[in-house]
């Protein structure tokens, strides 16, 4: 974003800068009394620049020296100009010349006056050509008339010049057009102006947004990693130090936690609150249960509490997810009213809670079970139990007969992972379900928790089209077969299907010498293309 | 003088790491520690320990190859504890049948894990 930005800024700052780079220049022909300071301060340019533009060596100047004057485009000088200005300017200028001419007639001074006004109309010309806007505070009426009155005229040559004013006039007119012209376009130039610094400032603004937000997650994160450095070597001393191997080091360790000395900023406590949570995940037993002391010594559970009455729905999950990780029962009445959160994560993130604080009847929440458990559901619940007390968990075997899929497939789950062999009978009485999920489930758990008596049920289901329901059939024979019989995973070897042959295949595994059985049978050019090629699969250990 | 016994522990979870770390030290024990399979490999040919505590999920390295190198690719075959979180059934046959000596799955009681050090400690001193 930053760098676009800076592209696109560079890229305007790039046009604006050529557009005020455009100069543009105009003669001035030194006056009587006329000298170099005085001519800077009509253009507004300094002395030093006159001097290097003309190549000058020294201030001294002369009338009728003609000076090149370099100035910037849509400049102020233009600006300040109006066309009422500029006209009064051209009438006094040609009032002047007249009078002028005048004079220099009377004097008779003739004899350059040819050549001169020749000069000038090339000085007229060559101004026309390179006179562009440029700017000044003020506008000198003679120093633009000078640019085109200098010649002087012969008497003889009046017409001629009477022809040359007429010049000058057109001259002055272009002049105001051109002004009028520049002053149009210097207030385009000056919006683009307006536009980059606009931009440019933005531009700034968003870099230091950016990088002061880079230094700060990268000055947080030092400190973090500090702090929990801290947090840790503290922790461990205060669970594994006891009051008899050295009574002054537990004293001081544990003062910490009573003083709430370790972690005073809430973000030091949220992160003191996370490093609680890895280790009691890892951790049973005595250091479990002096893990959750020093948690409440000091005050954190306070901490969780503020975070369970957010409106940022991910700060309250993540205060159900502490509750129950640290086994804050006091907590459990609150737990309860956010099972029914329109928030299906905060609504479910609670029931899981309930699960891991109810030690008596866990699962209680199934027998009201409005929603399906999803695939996630189940496995996080199932996941939560696994860290309880599993006979402290009581089953209903009601739930194997609900009409409810996702509780049945749940409770066959629970059975296979508590090994349950007394409910058995109970799950195979599912085998004809009309709901594929609940079969294959039905399957699976007589592969792992029933006897080989079930292997002719589950042979006299192989009649079926679908290969998923034929594969689980097959992996659970394997698994129950006393005495391997090896023709019949041969004979499903020969399948059509290329995952079912090769579940059969892979069965050899569990079958006394099947390696070699699939060995010979890779070798065996008898075999058909295909069965080799299968066998073949099966013996790649990489698969 | 007996010396003290060296017990390298691979470990990614630091709290963890370092809990292990400060239980074992506690009872006399020099540890050395690394986060990931790779750093784990090198420190069992450097530091020639007496025992490895090594999770399953690490980094680079998995807690399985790390067993079989510890088992067949040193000179002294030593003492494997596997701690993990993955408790299924296939997981902890495989650590066994690539020489594990020991499965603790987490969460795991400290205490516990201590006793199990000293008796594989013993069984092989």
């Amino acid at each position: 974003m930053a760098r676009i930005a800076c592209a696109v800024l560079f890229f305007l700052m790039g046009v604006s800068f050529l557009e005020v780079q455009a100069q543009d220049s105009l003669y001035h022909v030194v006056q009587k009394e006329e000298i170099l300071s005085k001519i800077s301060l009509i253009y507004n340019k300094r002395i030093d620049r006159i001097l290097r533009d003309n190549q000058l060596q020294s201030a001294q100047l002369e009338v009728g020296d003609t000076l090149l004057i370099i100035l910037p485009a849509g400049s102020k000088y233009f600006l300040s100009l109006k066309k009422g200005e500029i006209t009064e300017v051209k009438s006094k200028n040609t009032d002047l010349e007249k009078q002028e001419k005048t004079q220099e007639k009377s004097q008779g001074e003739t004899d350059s006056s040819a050549k001169n006004s020749k000069n000038a109309q090339v000085d007229v010309q060559k101004a026309d050509q390179e006179f562009k806007p440029s700017e000044s505070n003020e506008i000198d009426s003679s120093s633009v008339t000078e640019n085109v009155d200098q010649p002087k005229i012969d008497e003889s040559e009046l017409e001629e010049e009477s022809g040359v004013l007429q010049d000058n006039t057109n001259f002055y007119d272009e002049i105001t057009k051109t002004i009028l012209r520049n002053n149009h376009d210097s207030k385009i130039a000056h919006l683009v102006i307006l536009i980059n610094l606009v931009l440019l400032v933005f531009t700034i603004f968003m870099l230091l947004v950016g990088f002061s937000s880079r230094f700060y997650k990268i000055y947080r994160a030092k400190k973090k990693k500090r702090y929990s450095e801290f947090f840790e070597n503290v922790l461990t001393y205060a669970l594994f130090s006891t009051e008899e191997e050295d009574q002054k080091q537990y004293e001081i360790s544990i003062s910490y936690f009573k003083n709430e000395r370790i972690a005073k900023k809430r973000i030091e406590r949220s992160w003191l609150i996370n490093l609680f949570i890895l280790l009691h995940n890892d951790l049973v037993g005595e250091t479990e249960d002096h893990l959750q002391k020093l948690f409440l010594m000091h005050r954190l559970d306070k901490d969780v509490q503020r975070n369970l009455h957010s409106k940022k729905w991910y700060v309250k999950a993540k205060a159900i997810h502490e509750i129950g990780n640290m086994q804050l029962s006091e907590f459990s009445t609150e737990i309860k009213k956010s099972t029914s959160s329109q928030n299906k994560e905060i609504a479910f993130k609670s029931l899981l809670t309930l699960v891991q604080l109810d030690k008596e009847n866990p699962l209680a929440f199934l027998k009201n079970l409005e929603n399906p458990l999803n695939e996630w559901q189940q496995l996080q619940l199932l996941n939560g139990l696994s860290k309880l007390n599993e006979t402290k968990i009581t089953f209903d075997v009601e739930w194997l007969q609900s009409s409810k899929e996702s509780l049945v497939v749940f409770a066959i789950r629970f059975c296979v992972q508590f090994n349950k062999h007394e409910f058995i009978s109970d799950i195979i009485k599912n085998i004809d379900s009309t709901s594929l999920r609940i079969q294959l489930e039905v399957i699976r758990a007589i592969g792992i928790l029933g006897d080989d008596s079930n292997i002719e049920l589950l042979k006299s289901k192989m009649i079926t089209d679908i290969p998923s329901k034929k594969q689980g059939l097959i992996k659970a024979i394997s698994l129950l077969q006393m005495e391997p019989d090896s023709n019949f995973f041969k004979n499903e070897i020969q399948h059509a299907d290329f995952d079912t042959a090769l579940v059969a295949a892979k069965s050899f595994y569990s079958i006394p010498n099947g390696i070699e059985e699939l060995e010979i049978m890779k070798m065996d050019e008898n075999e058909s293309e295909n069965v080799r090629s299968i066998v073949a699969h099966a013996l790649d250990r990489r698969l | 003088m007996s010396t003290k016994e060296k017990i390298l522990i691979v470990e990614d979870d630091l709290p963890t790491q370092k809990a292990l770390e400060f239980r074992l030290k506690k009872d006399g024990y020099i540890v050395v520690k690394a986060s990931d399979g790779l750093q784990g490999k090198e420190l069992l040919i450097a530091e020639n320990p007496d025992l490895l505590i090594t999770d399953l999920m690490i980094p680079f390295v998995s807690g399985l190859e790390l067993i079989e190198f510890a088992k067949n690719q040193l000179e002294k075959a030593i003492p494997v504890i596997v701690l993990s979180a993955a408790n299924q059934e296939k997981i902890i046959l495989d650590s066994f049948n690539l020489g594990a000596d020991d499965f603790m799955s987490k969460p795991f009681s400290p205490l516990e894990l201590t006793v199990r050090v000293k008796r594989l400690l013993s069984k092989n001193g």
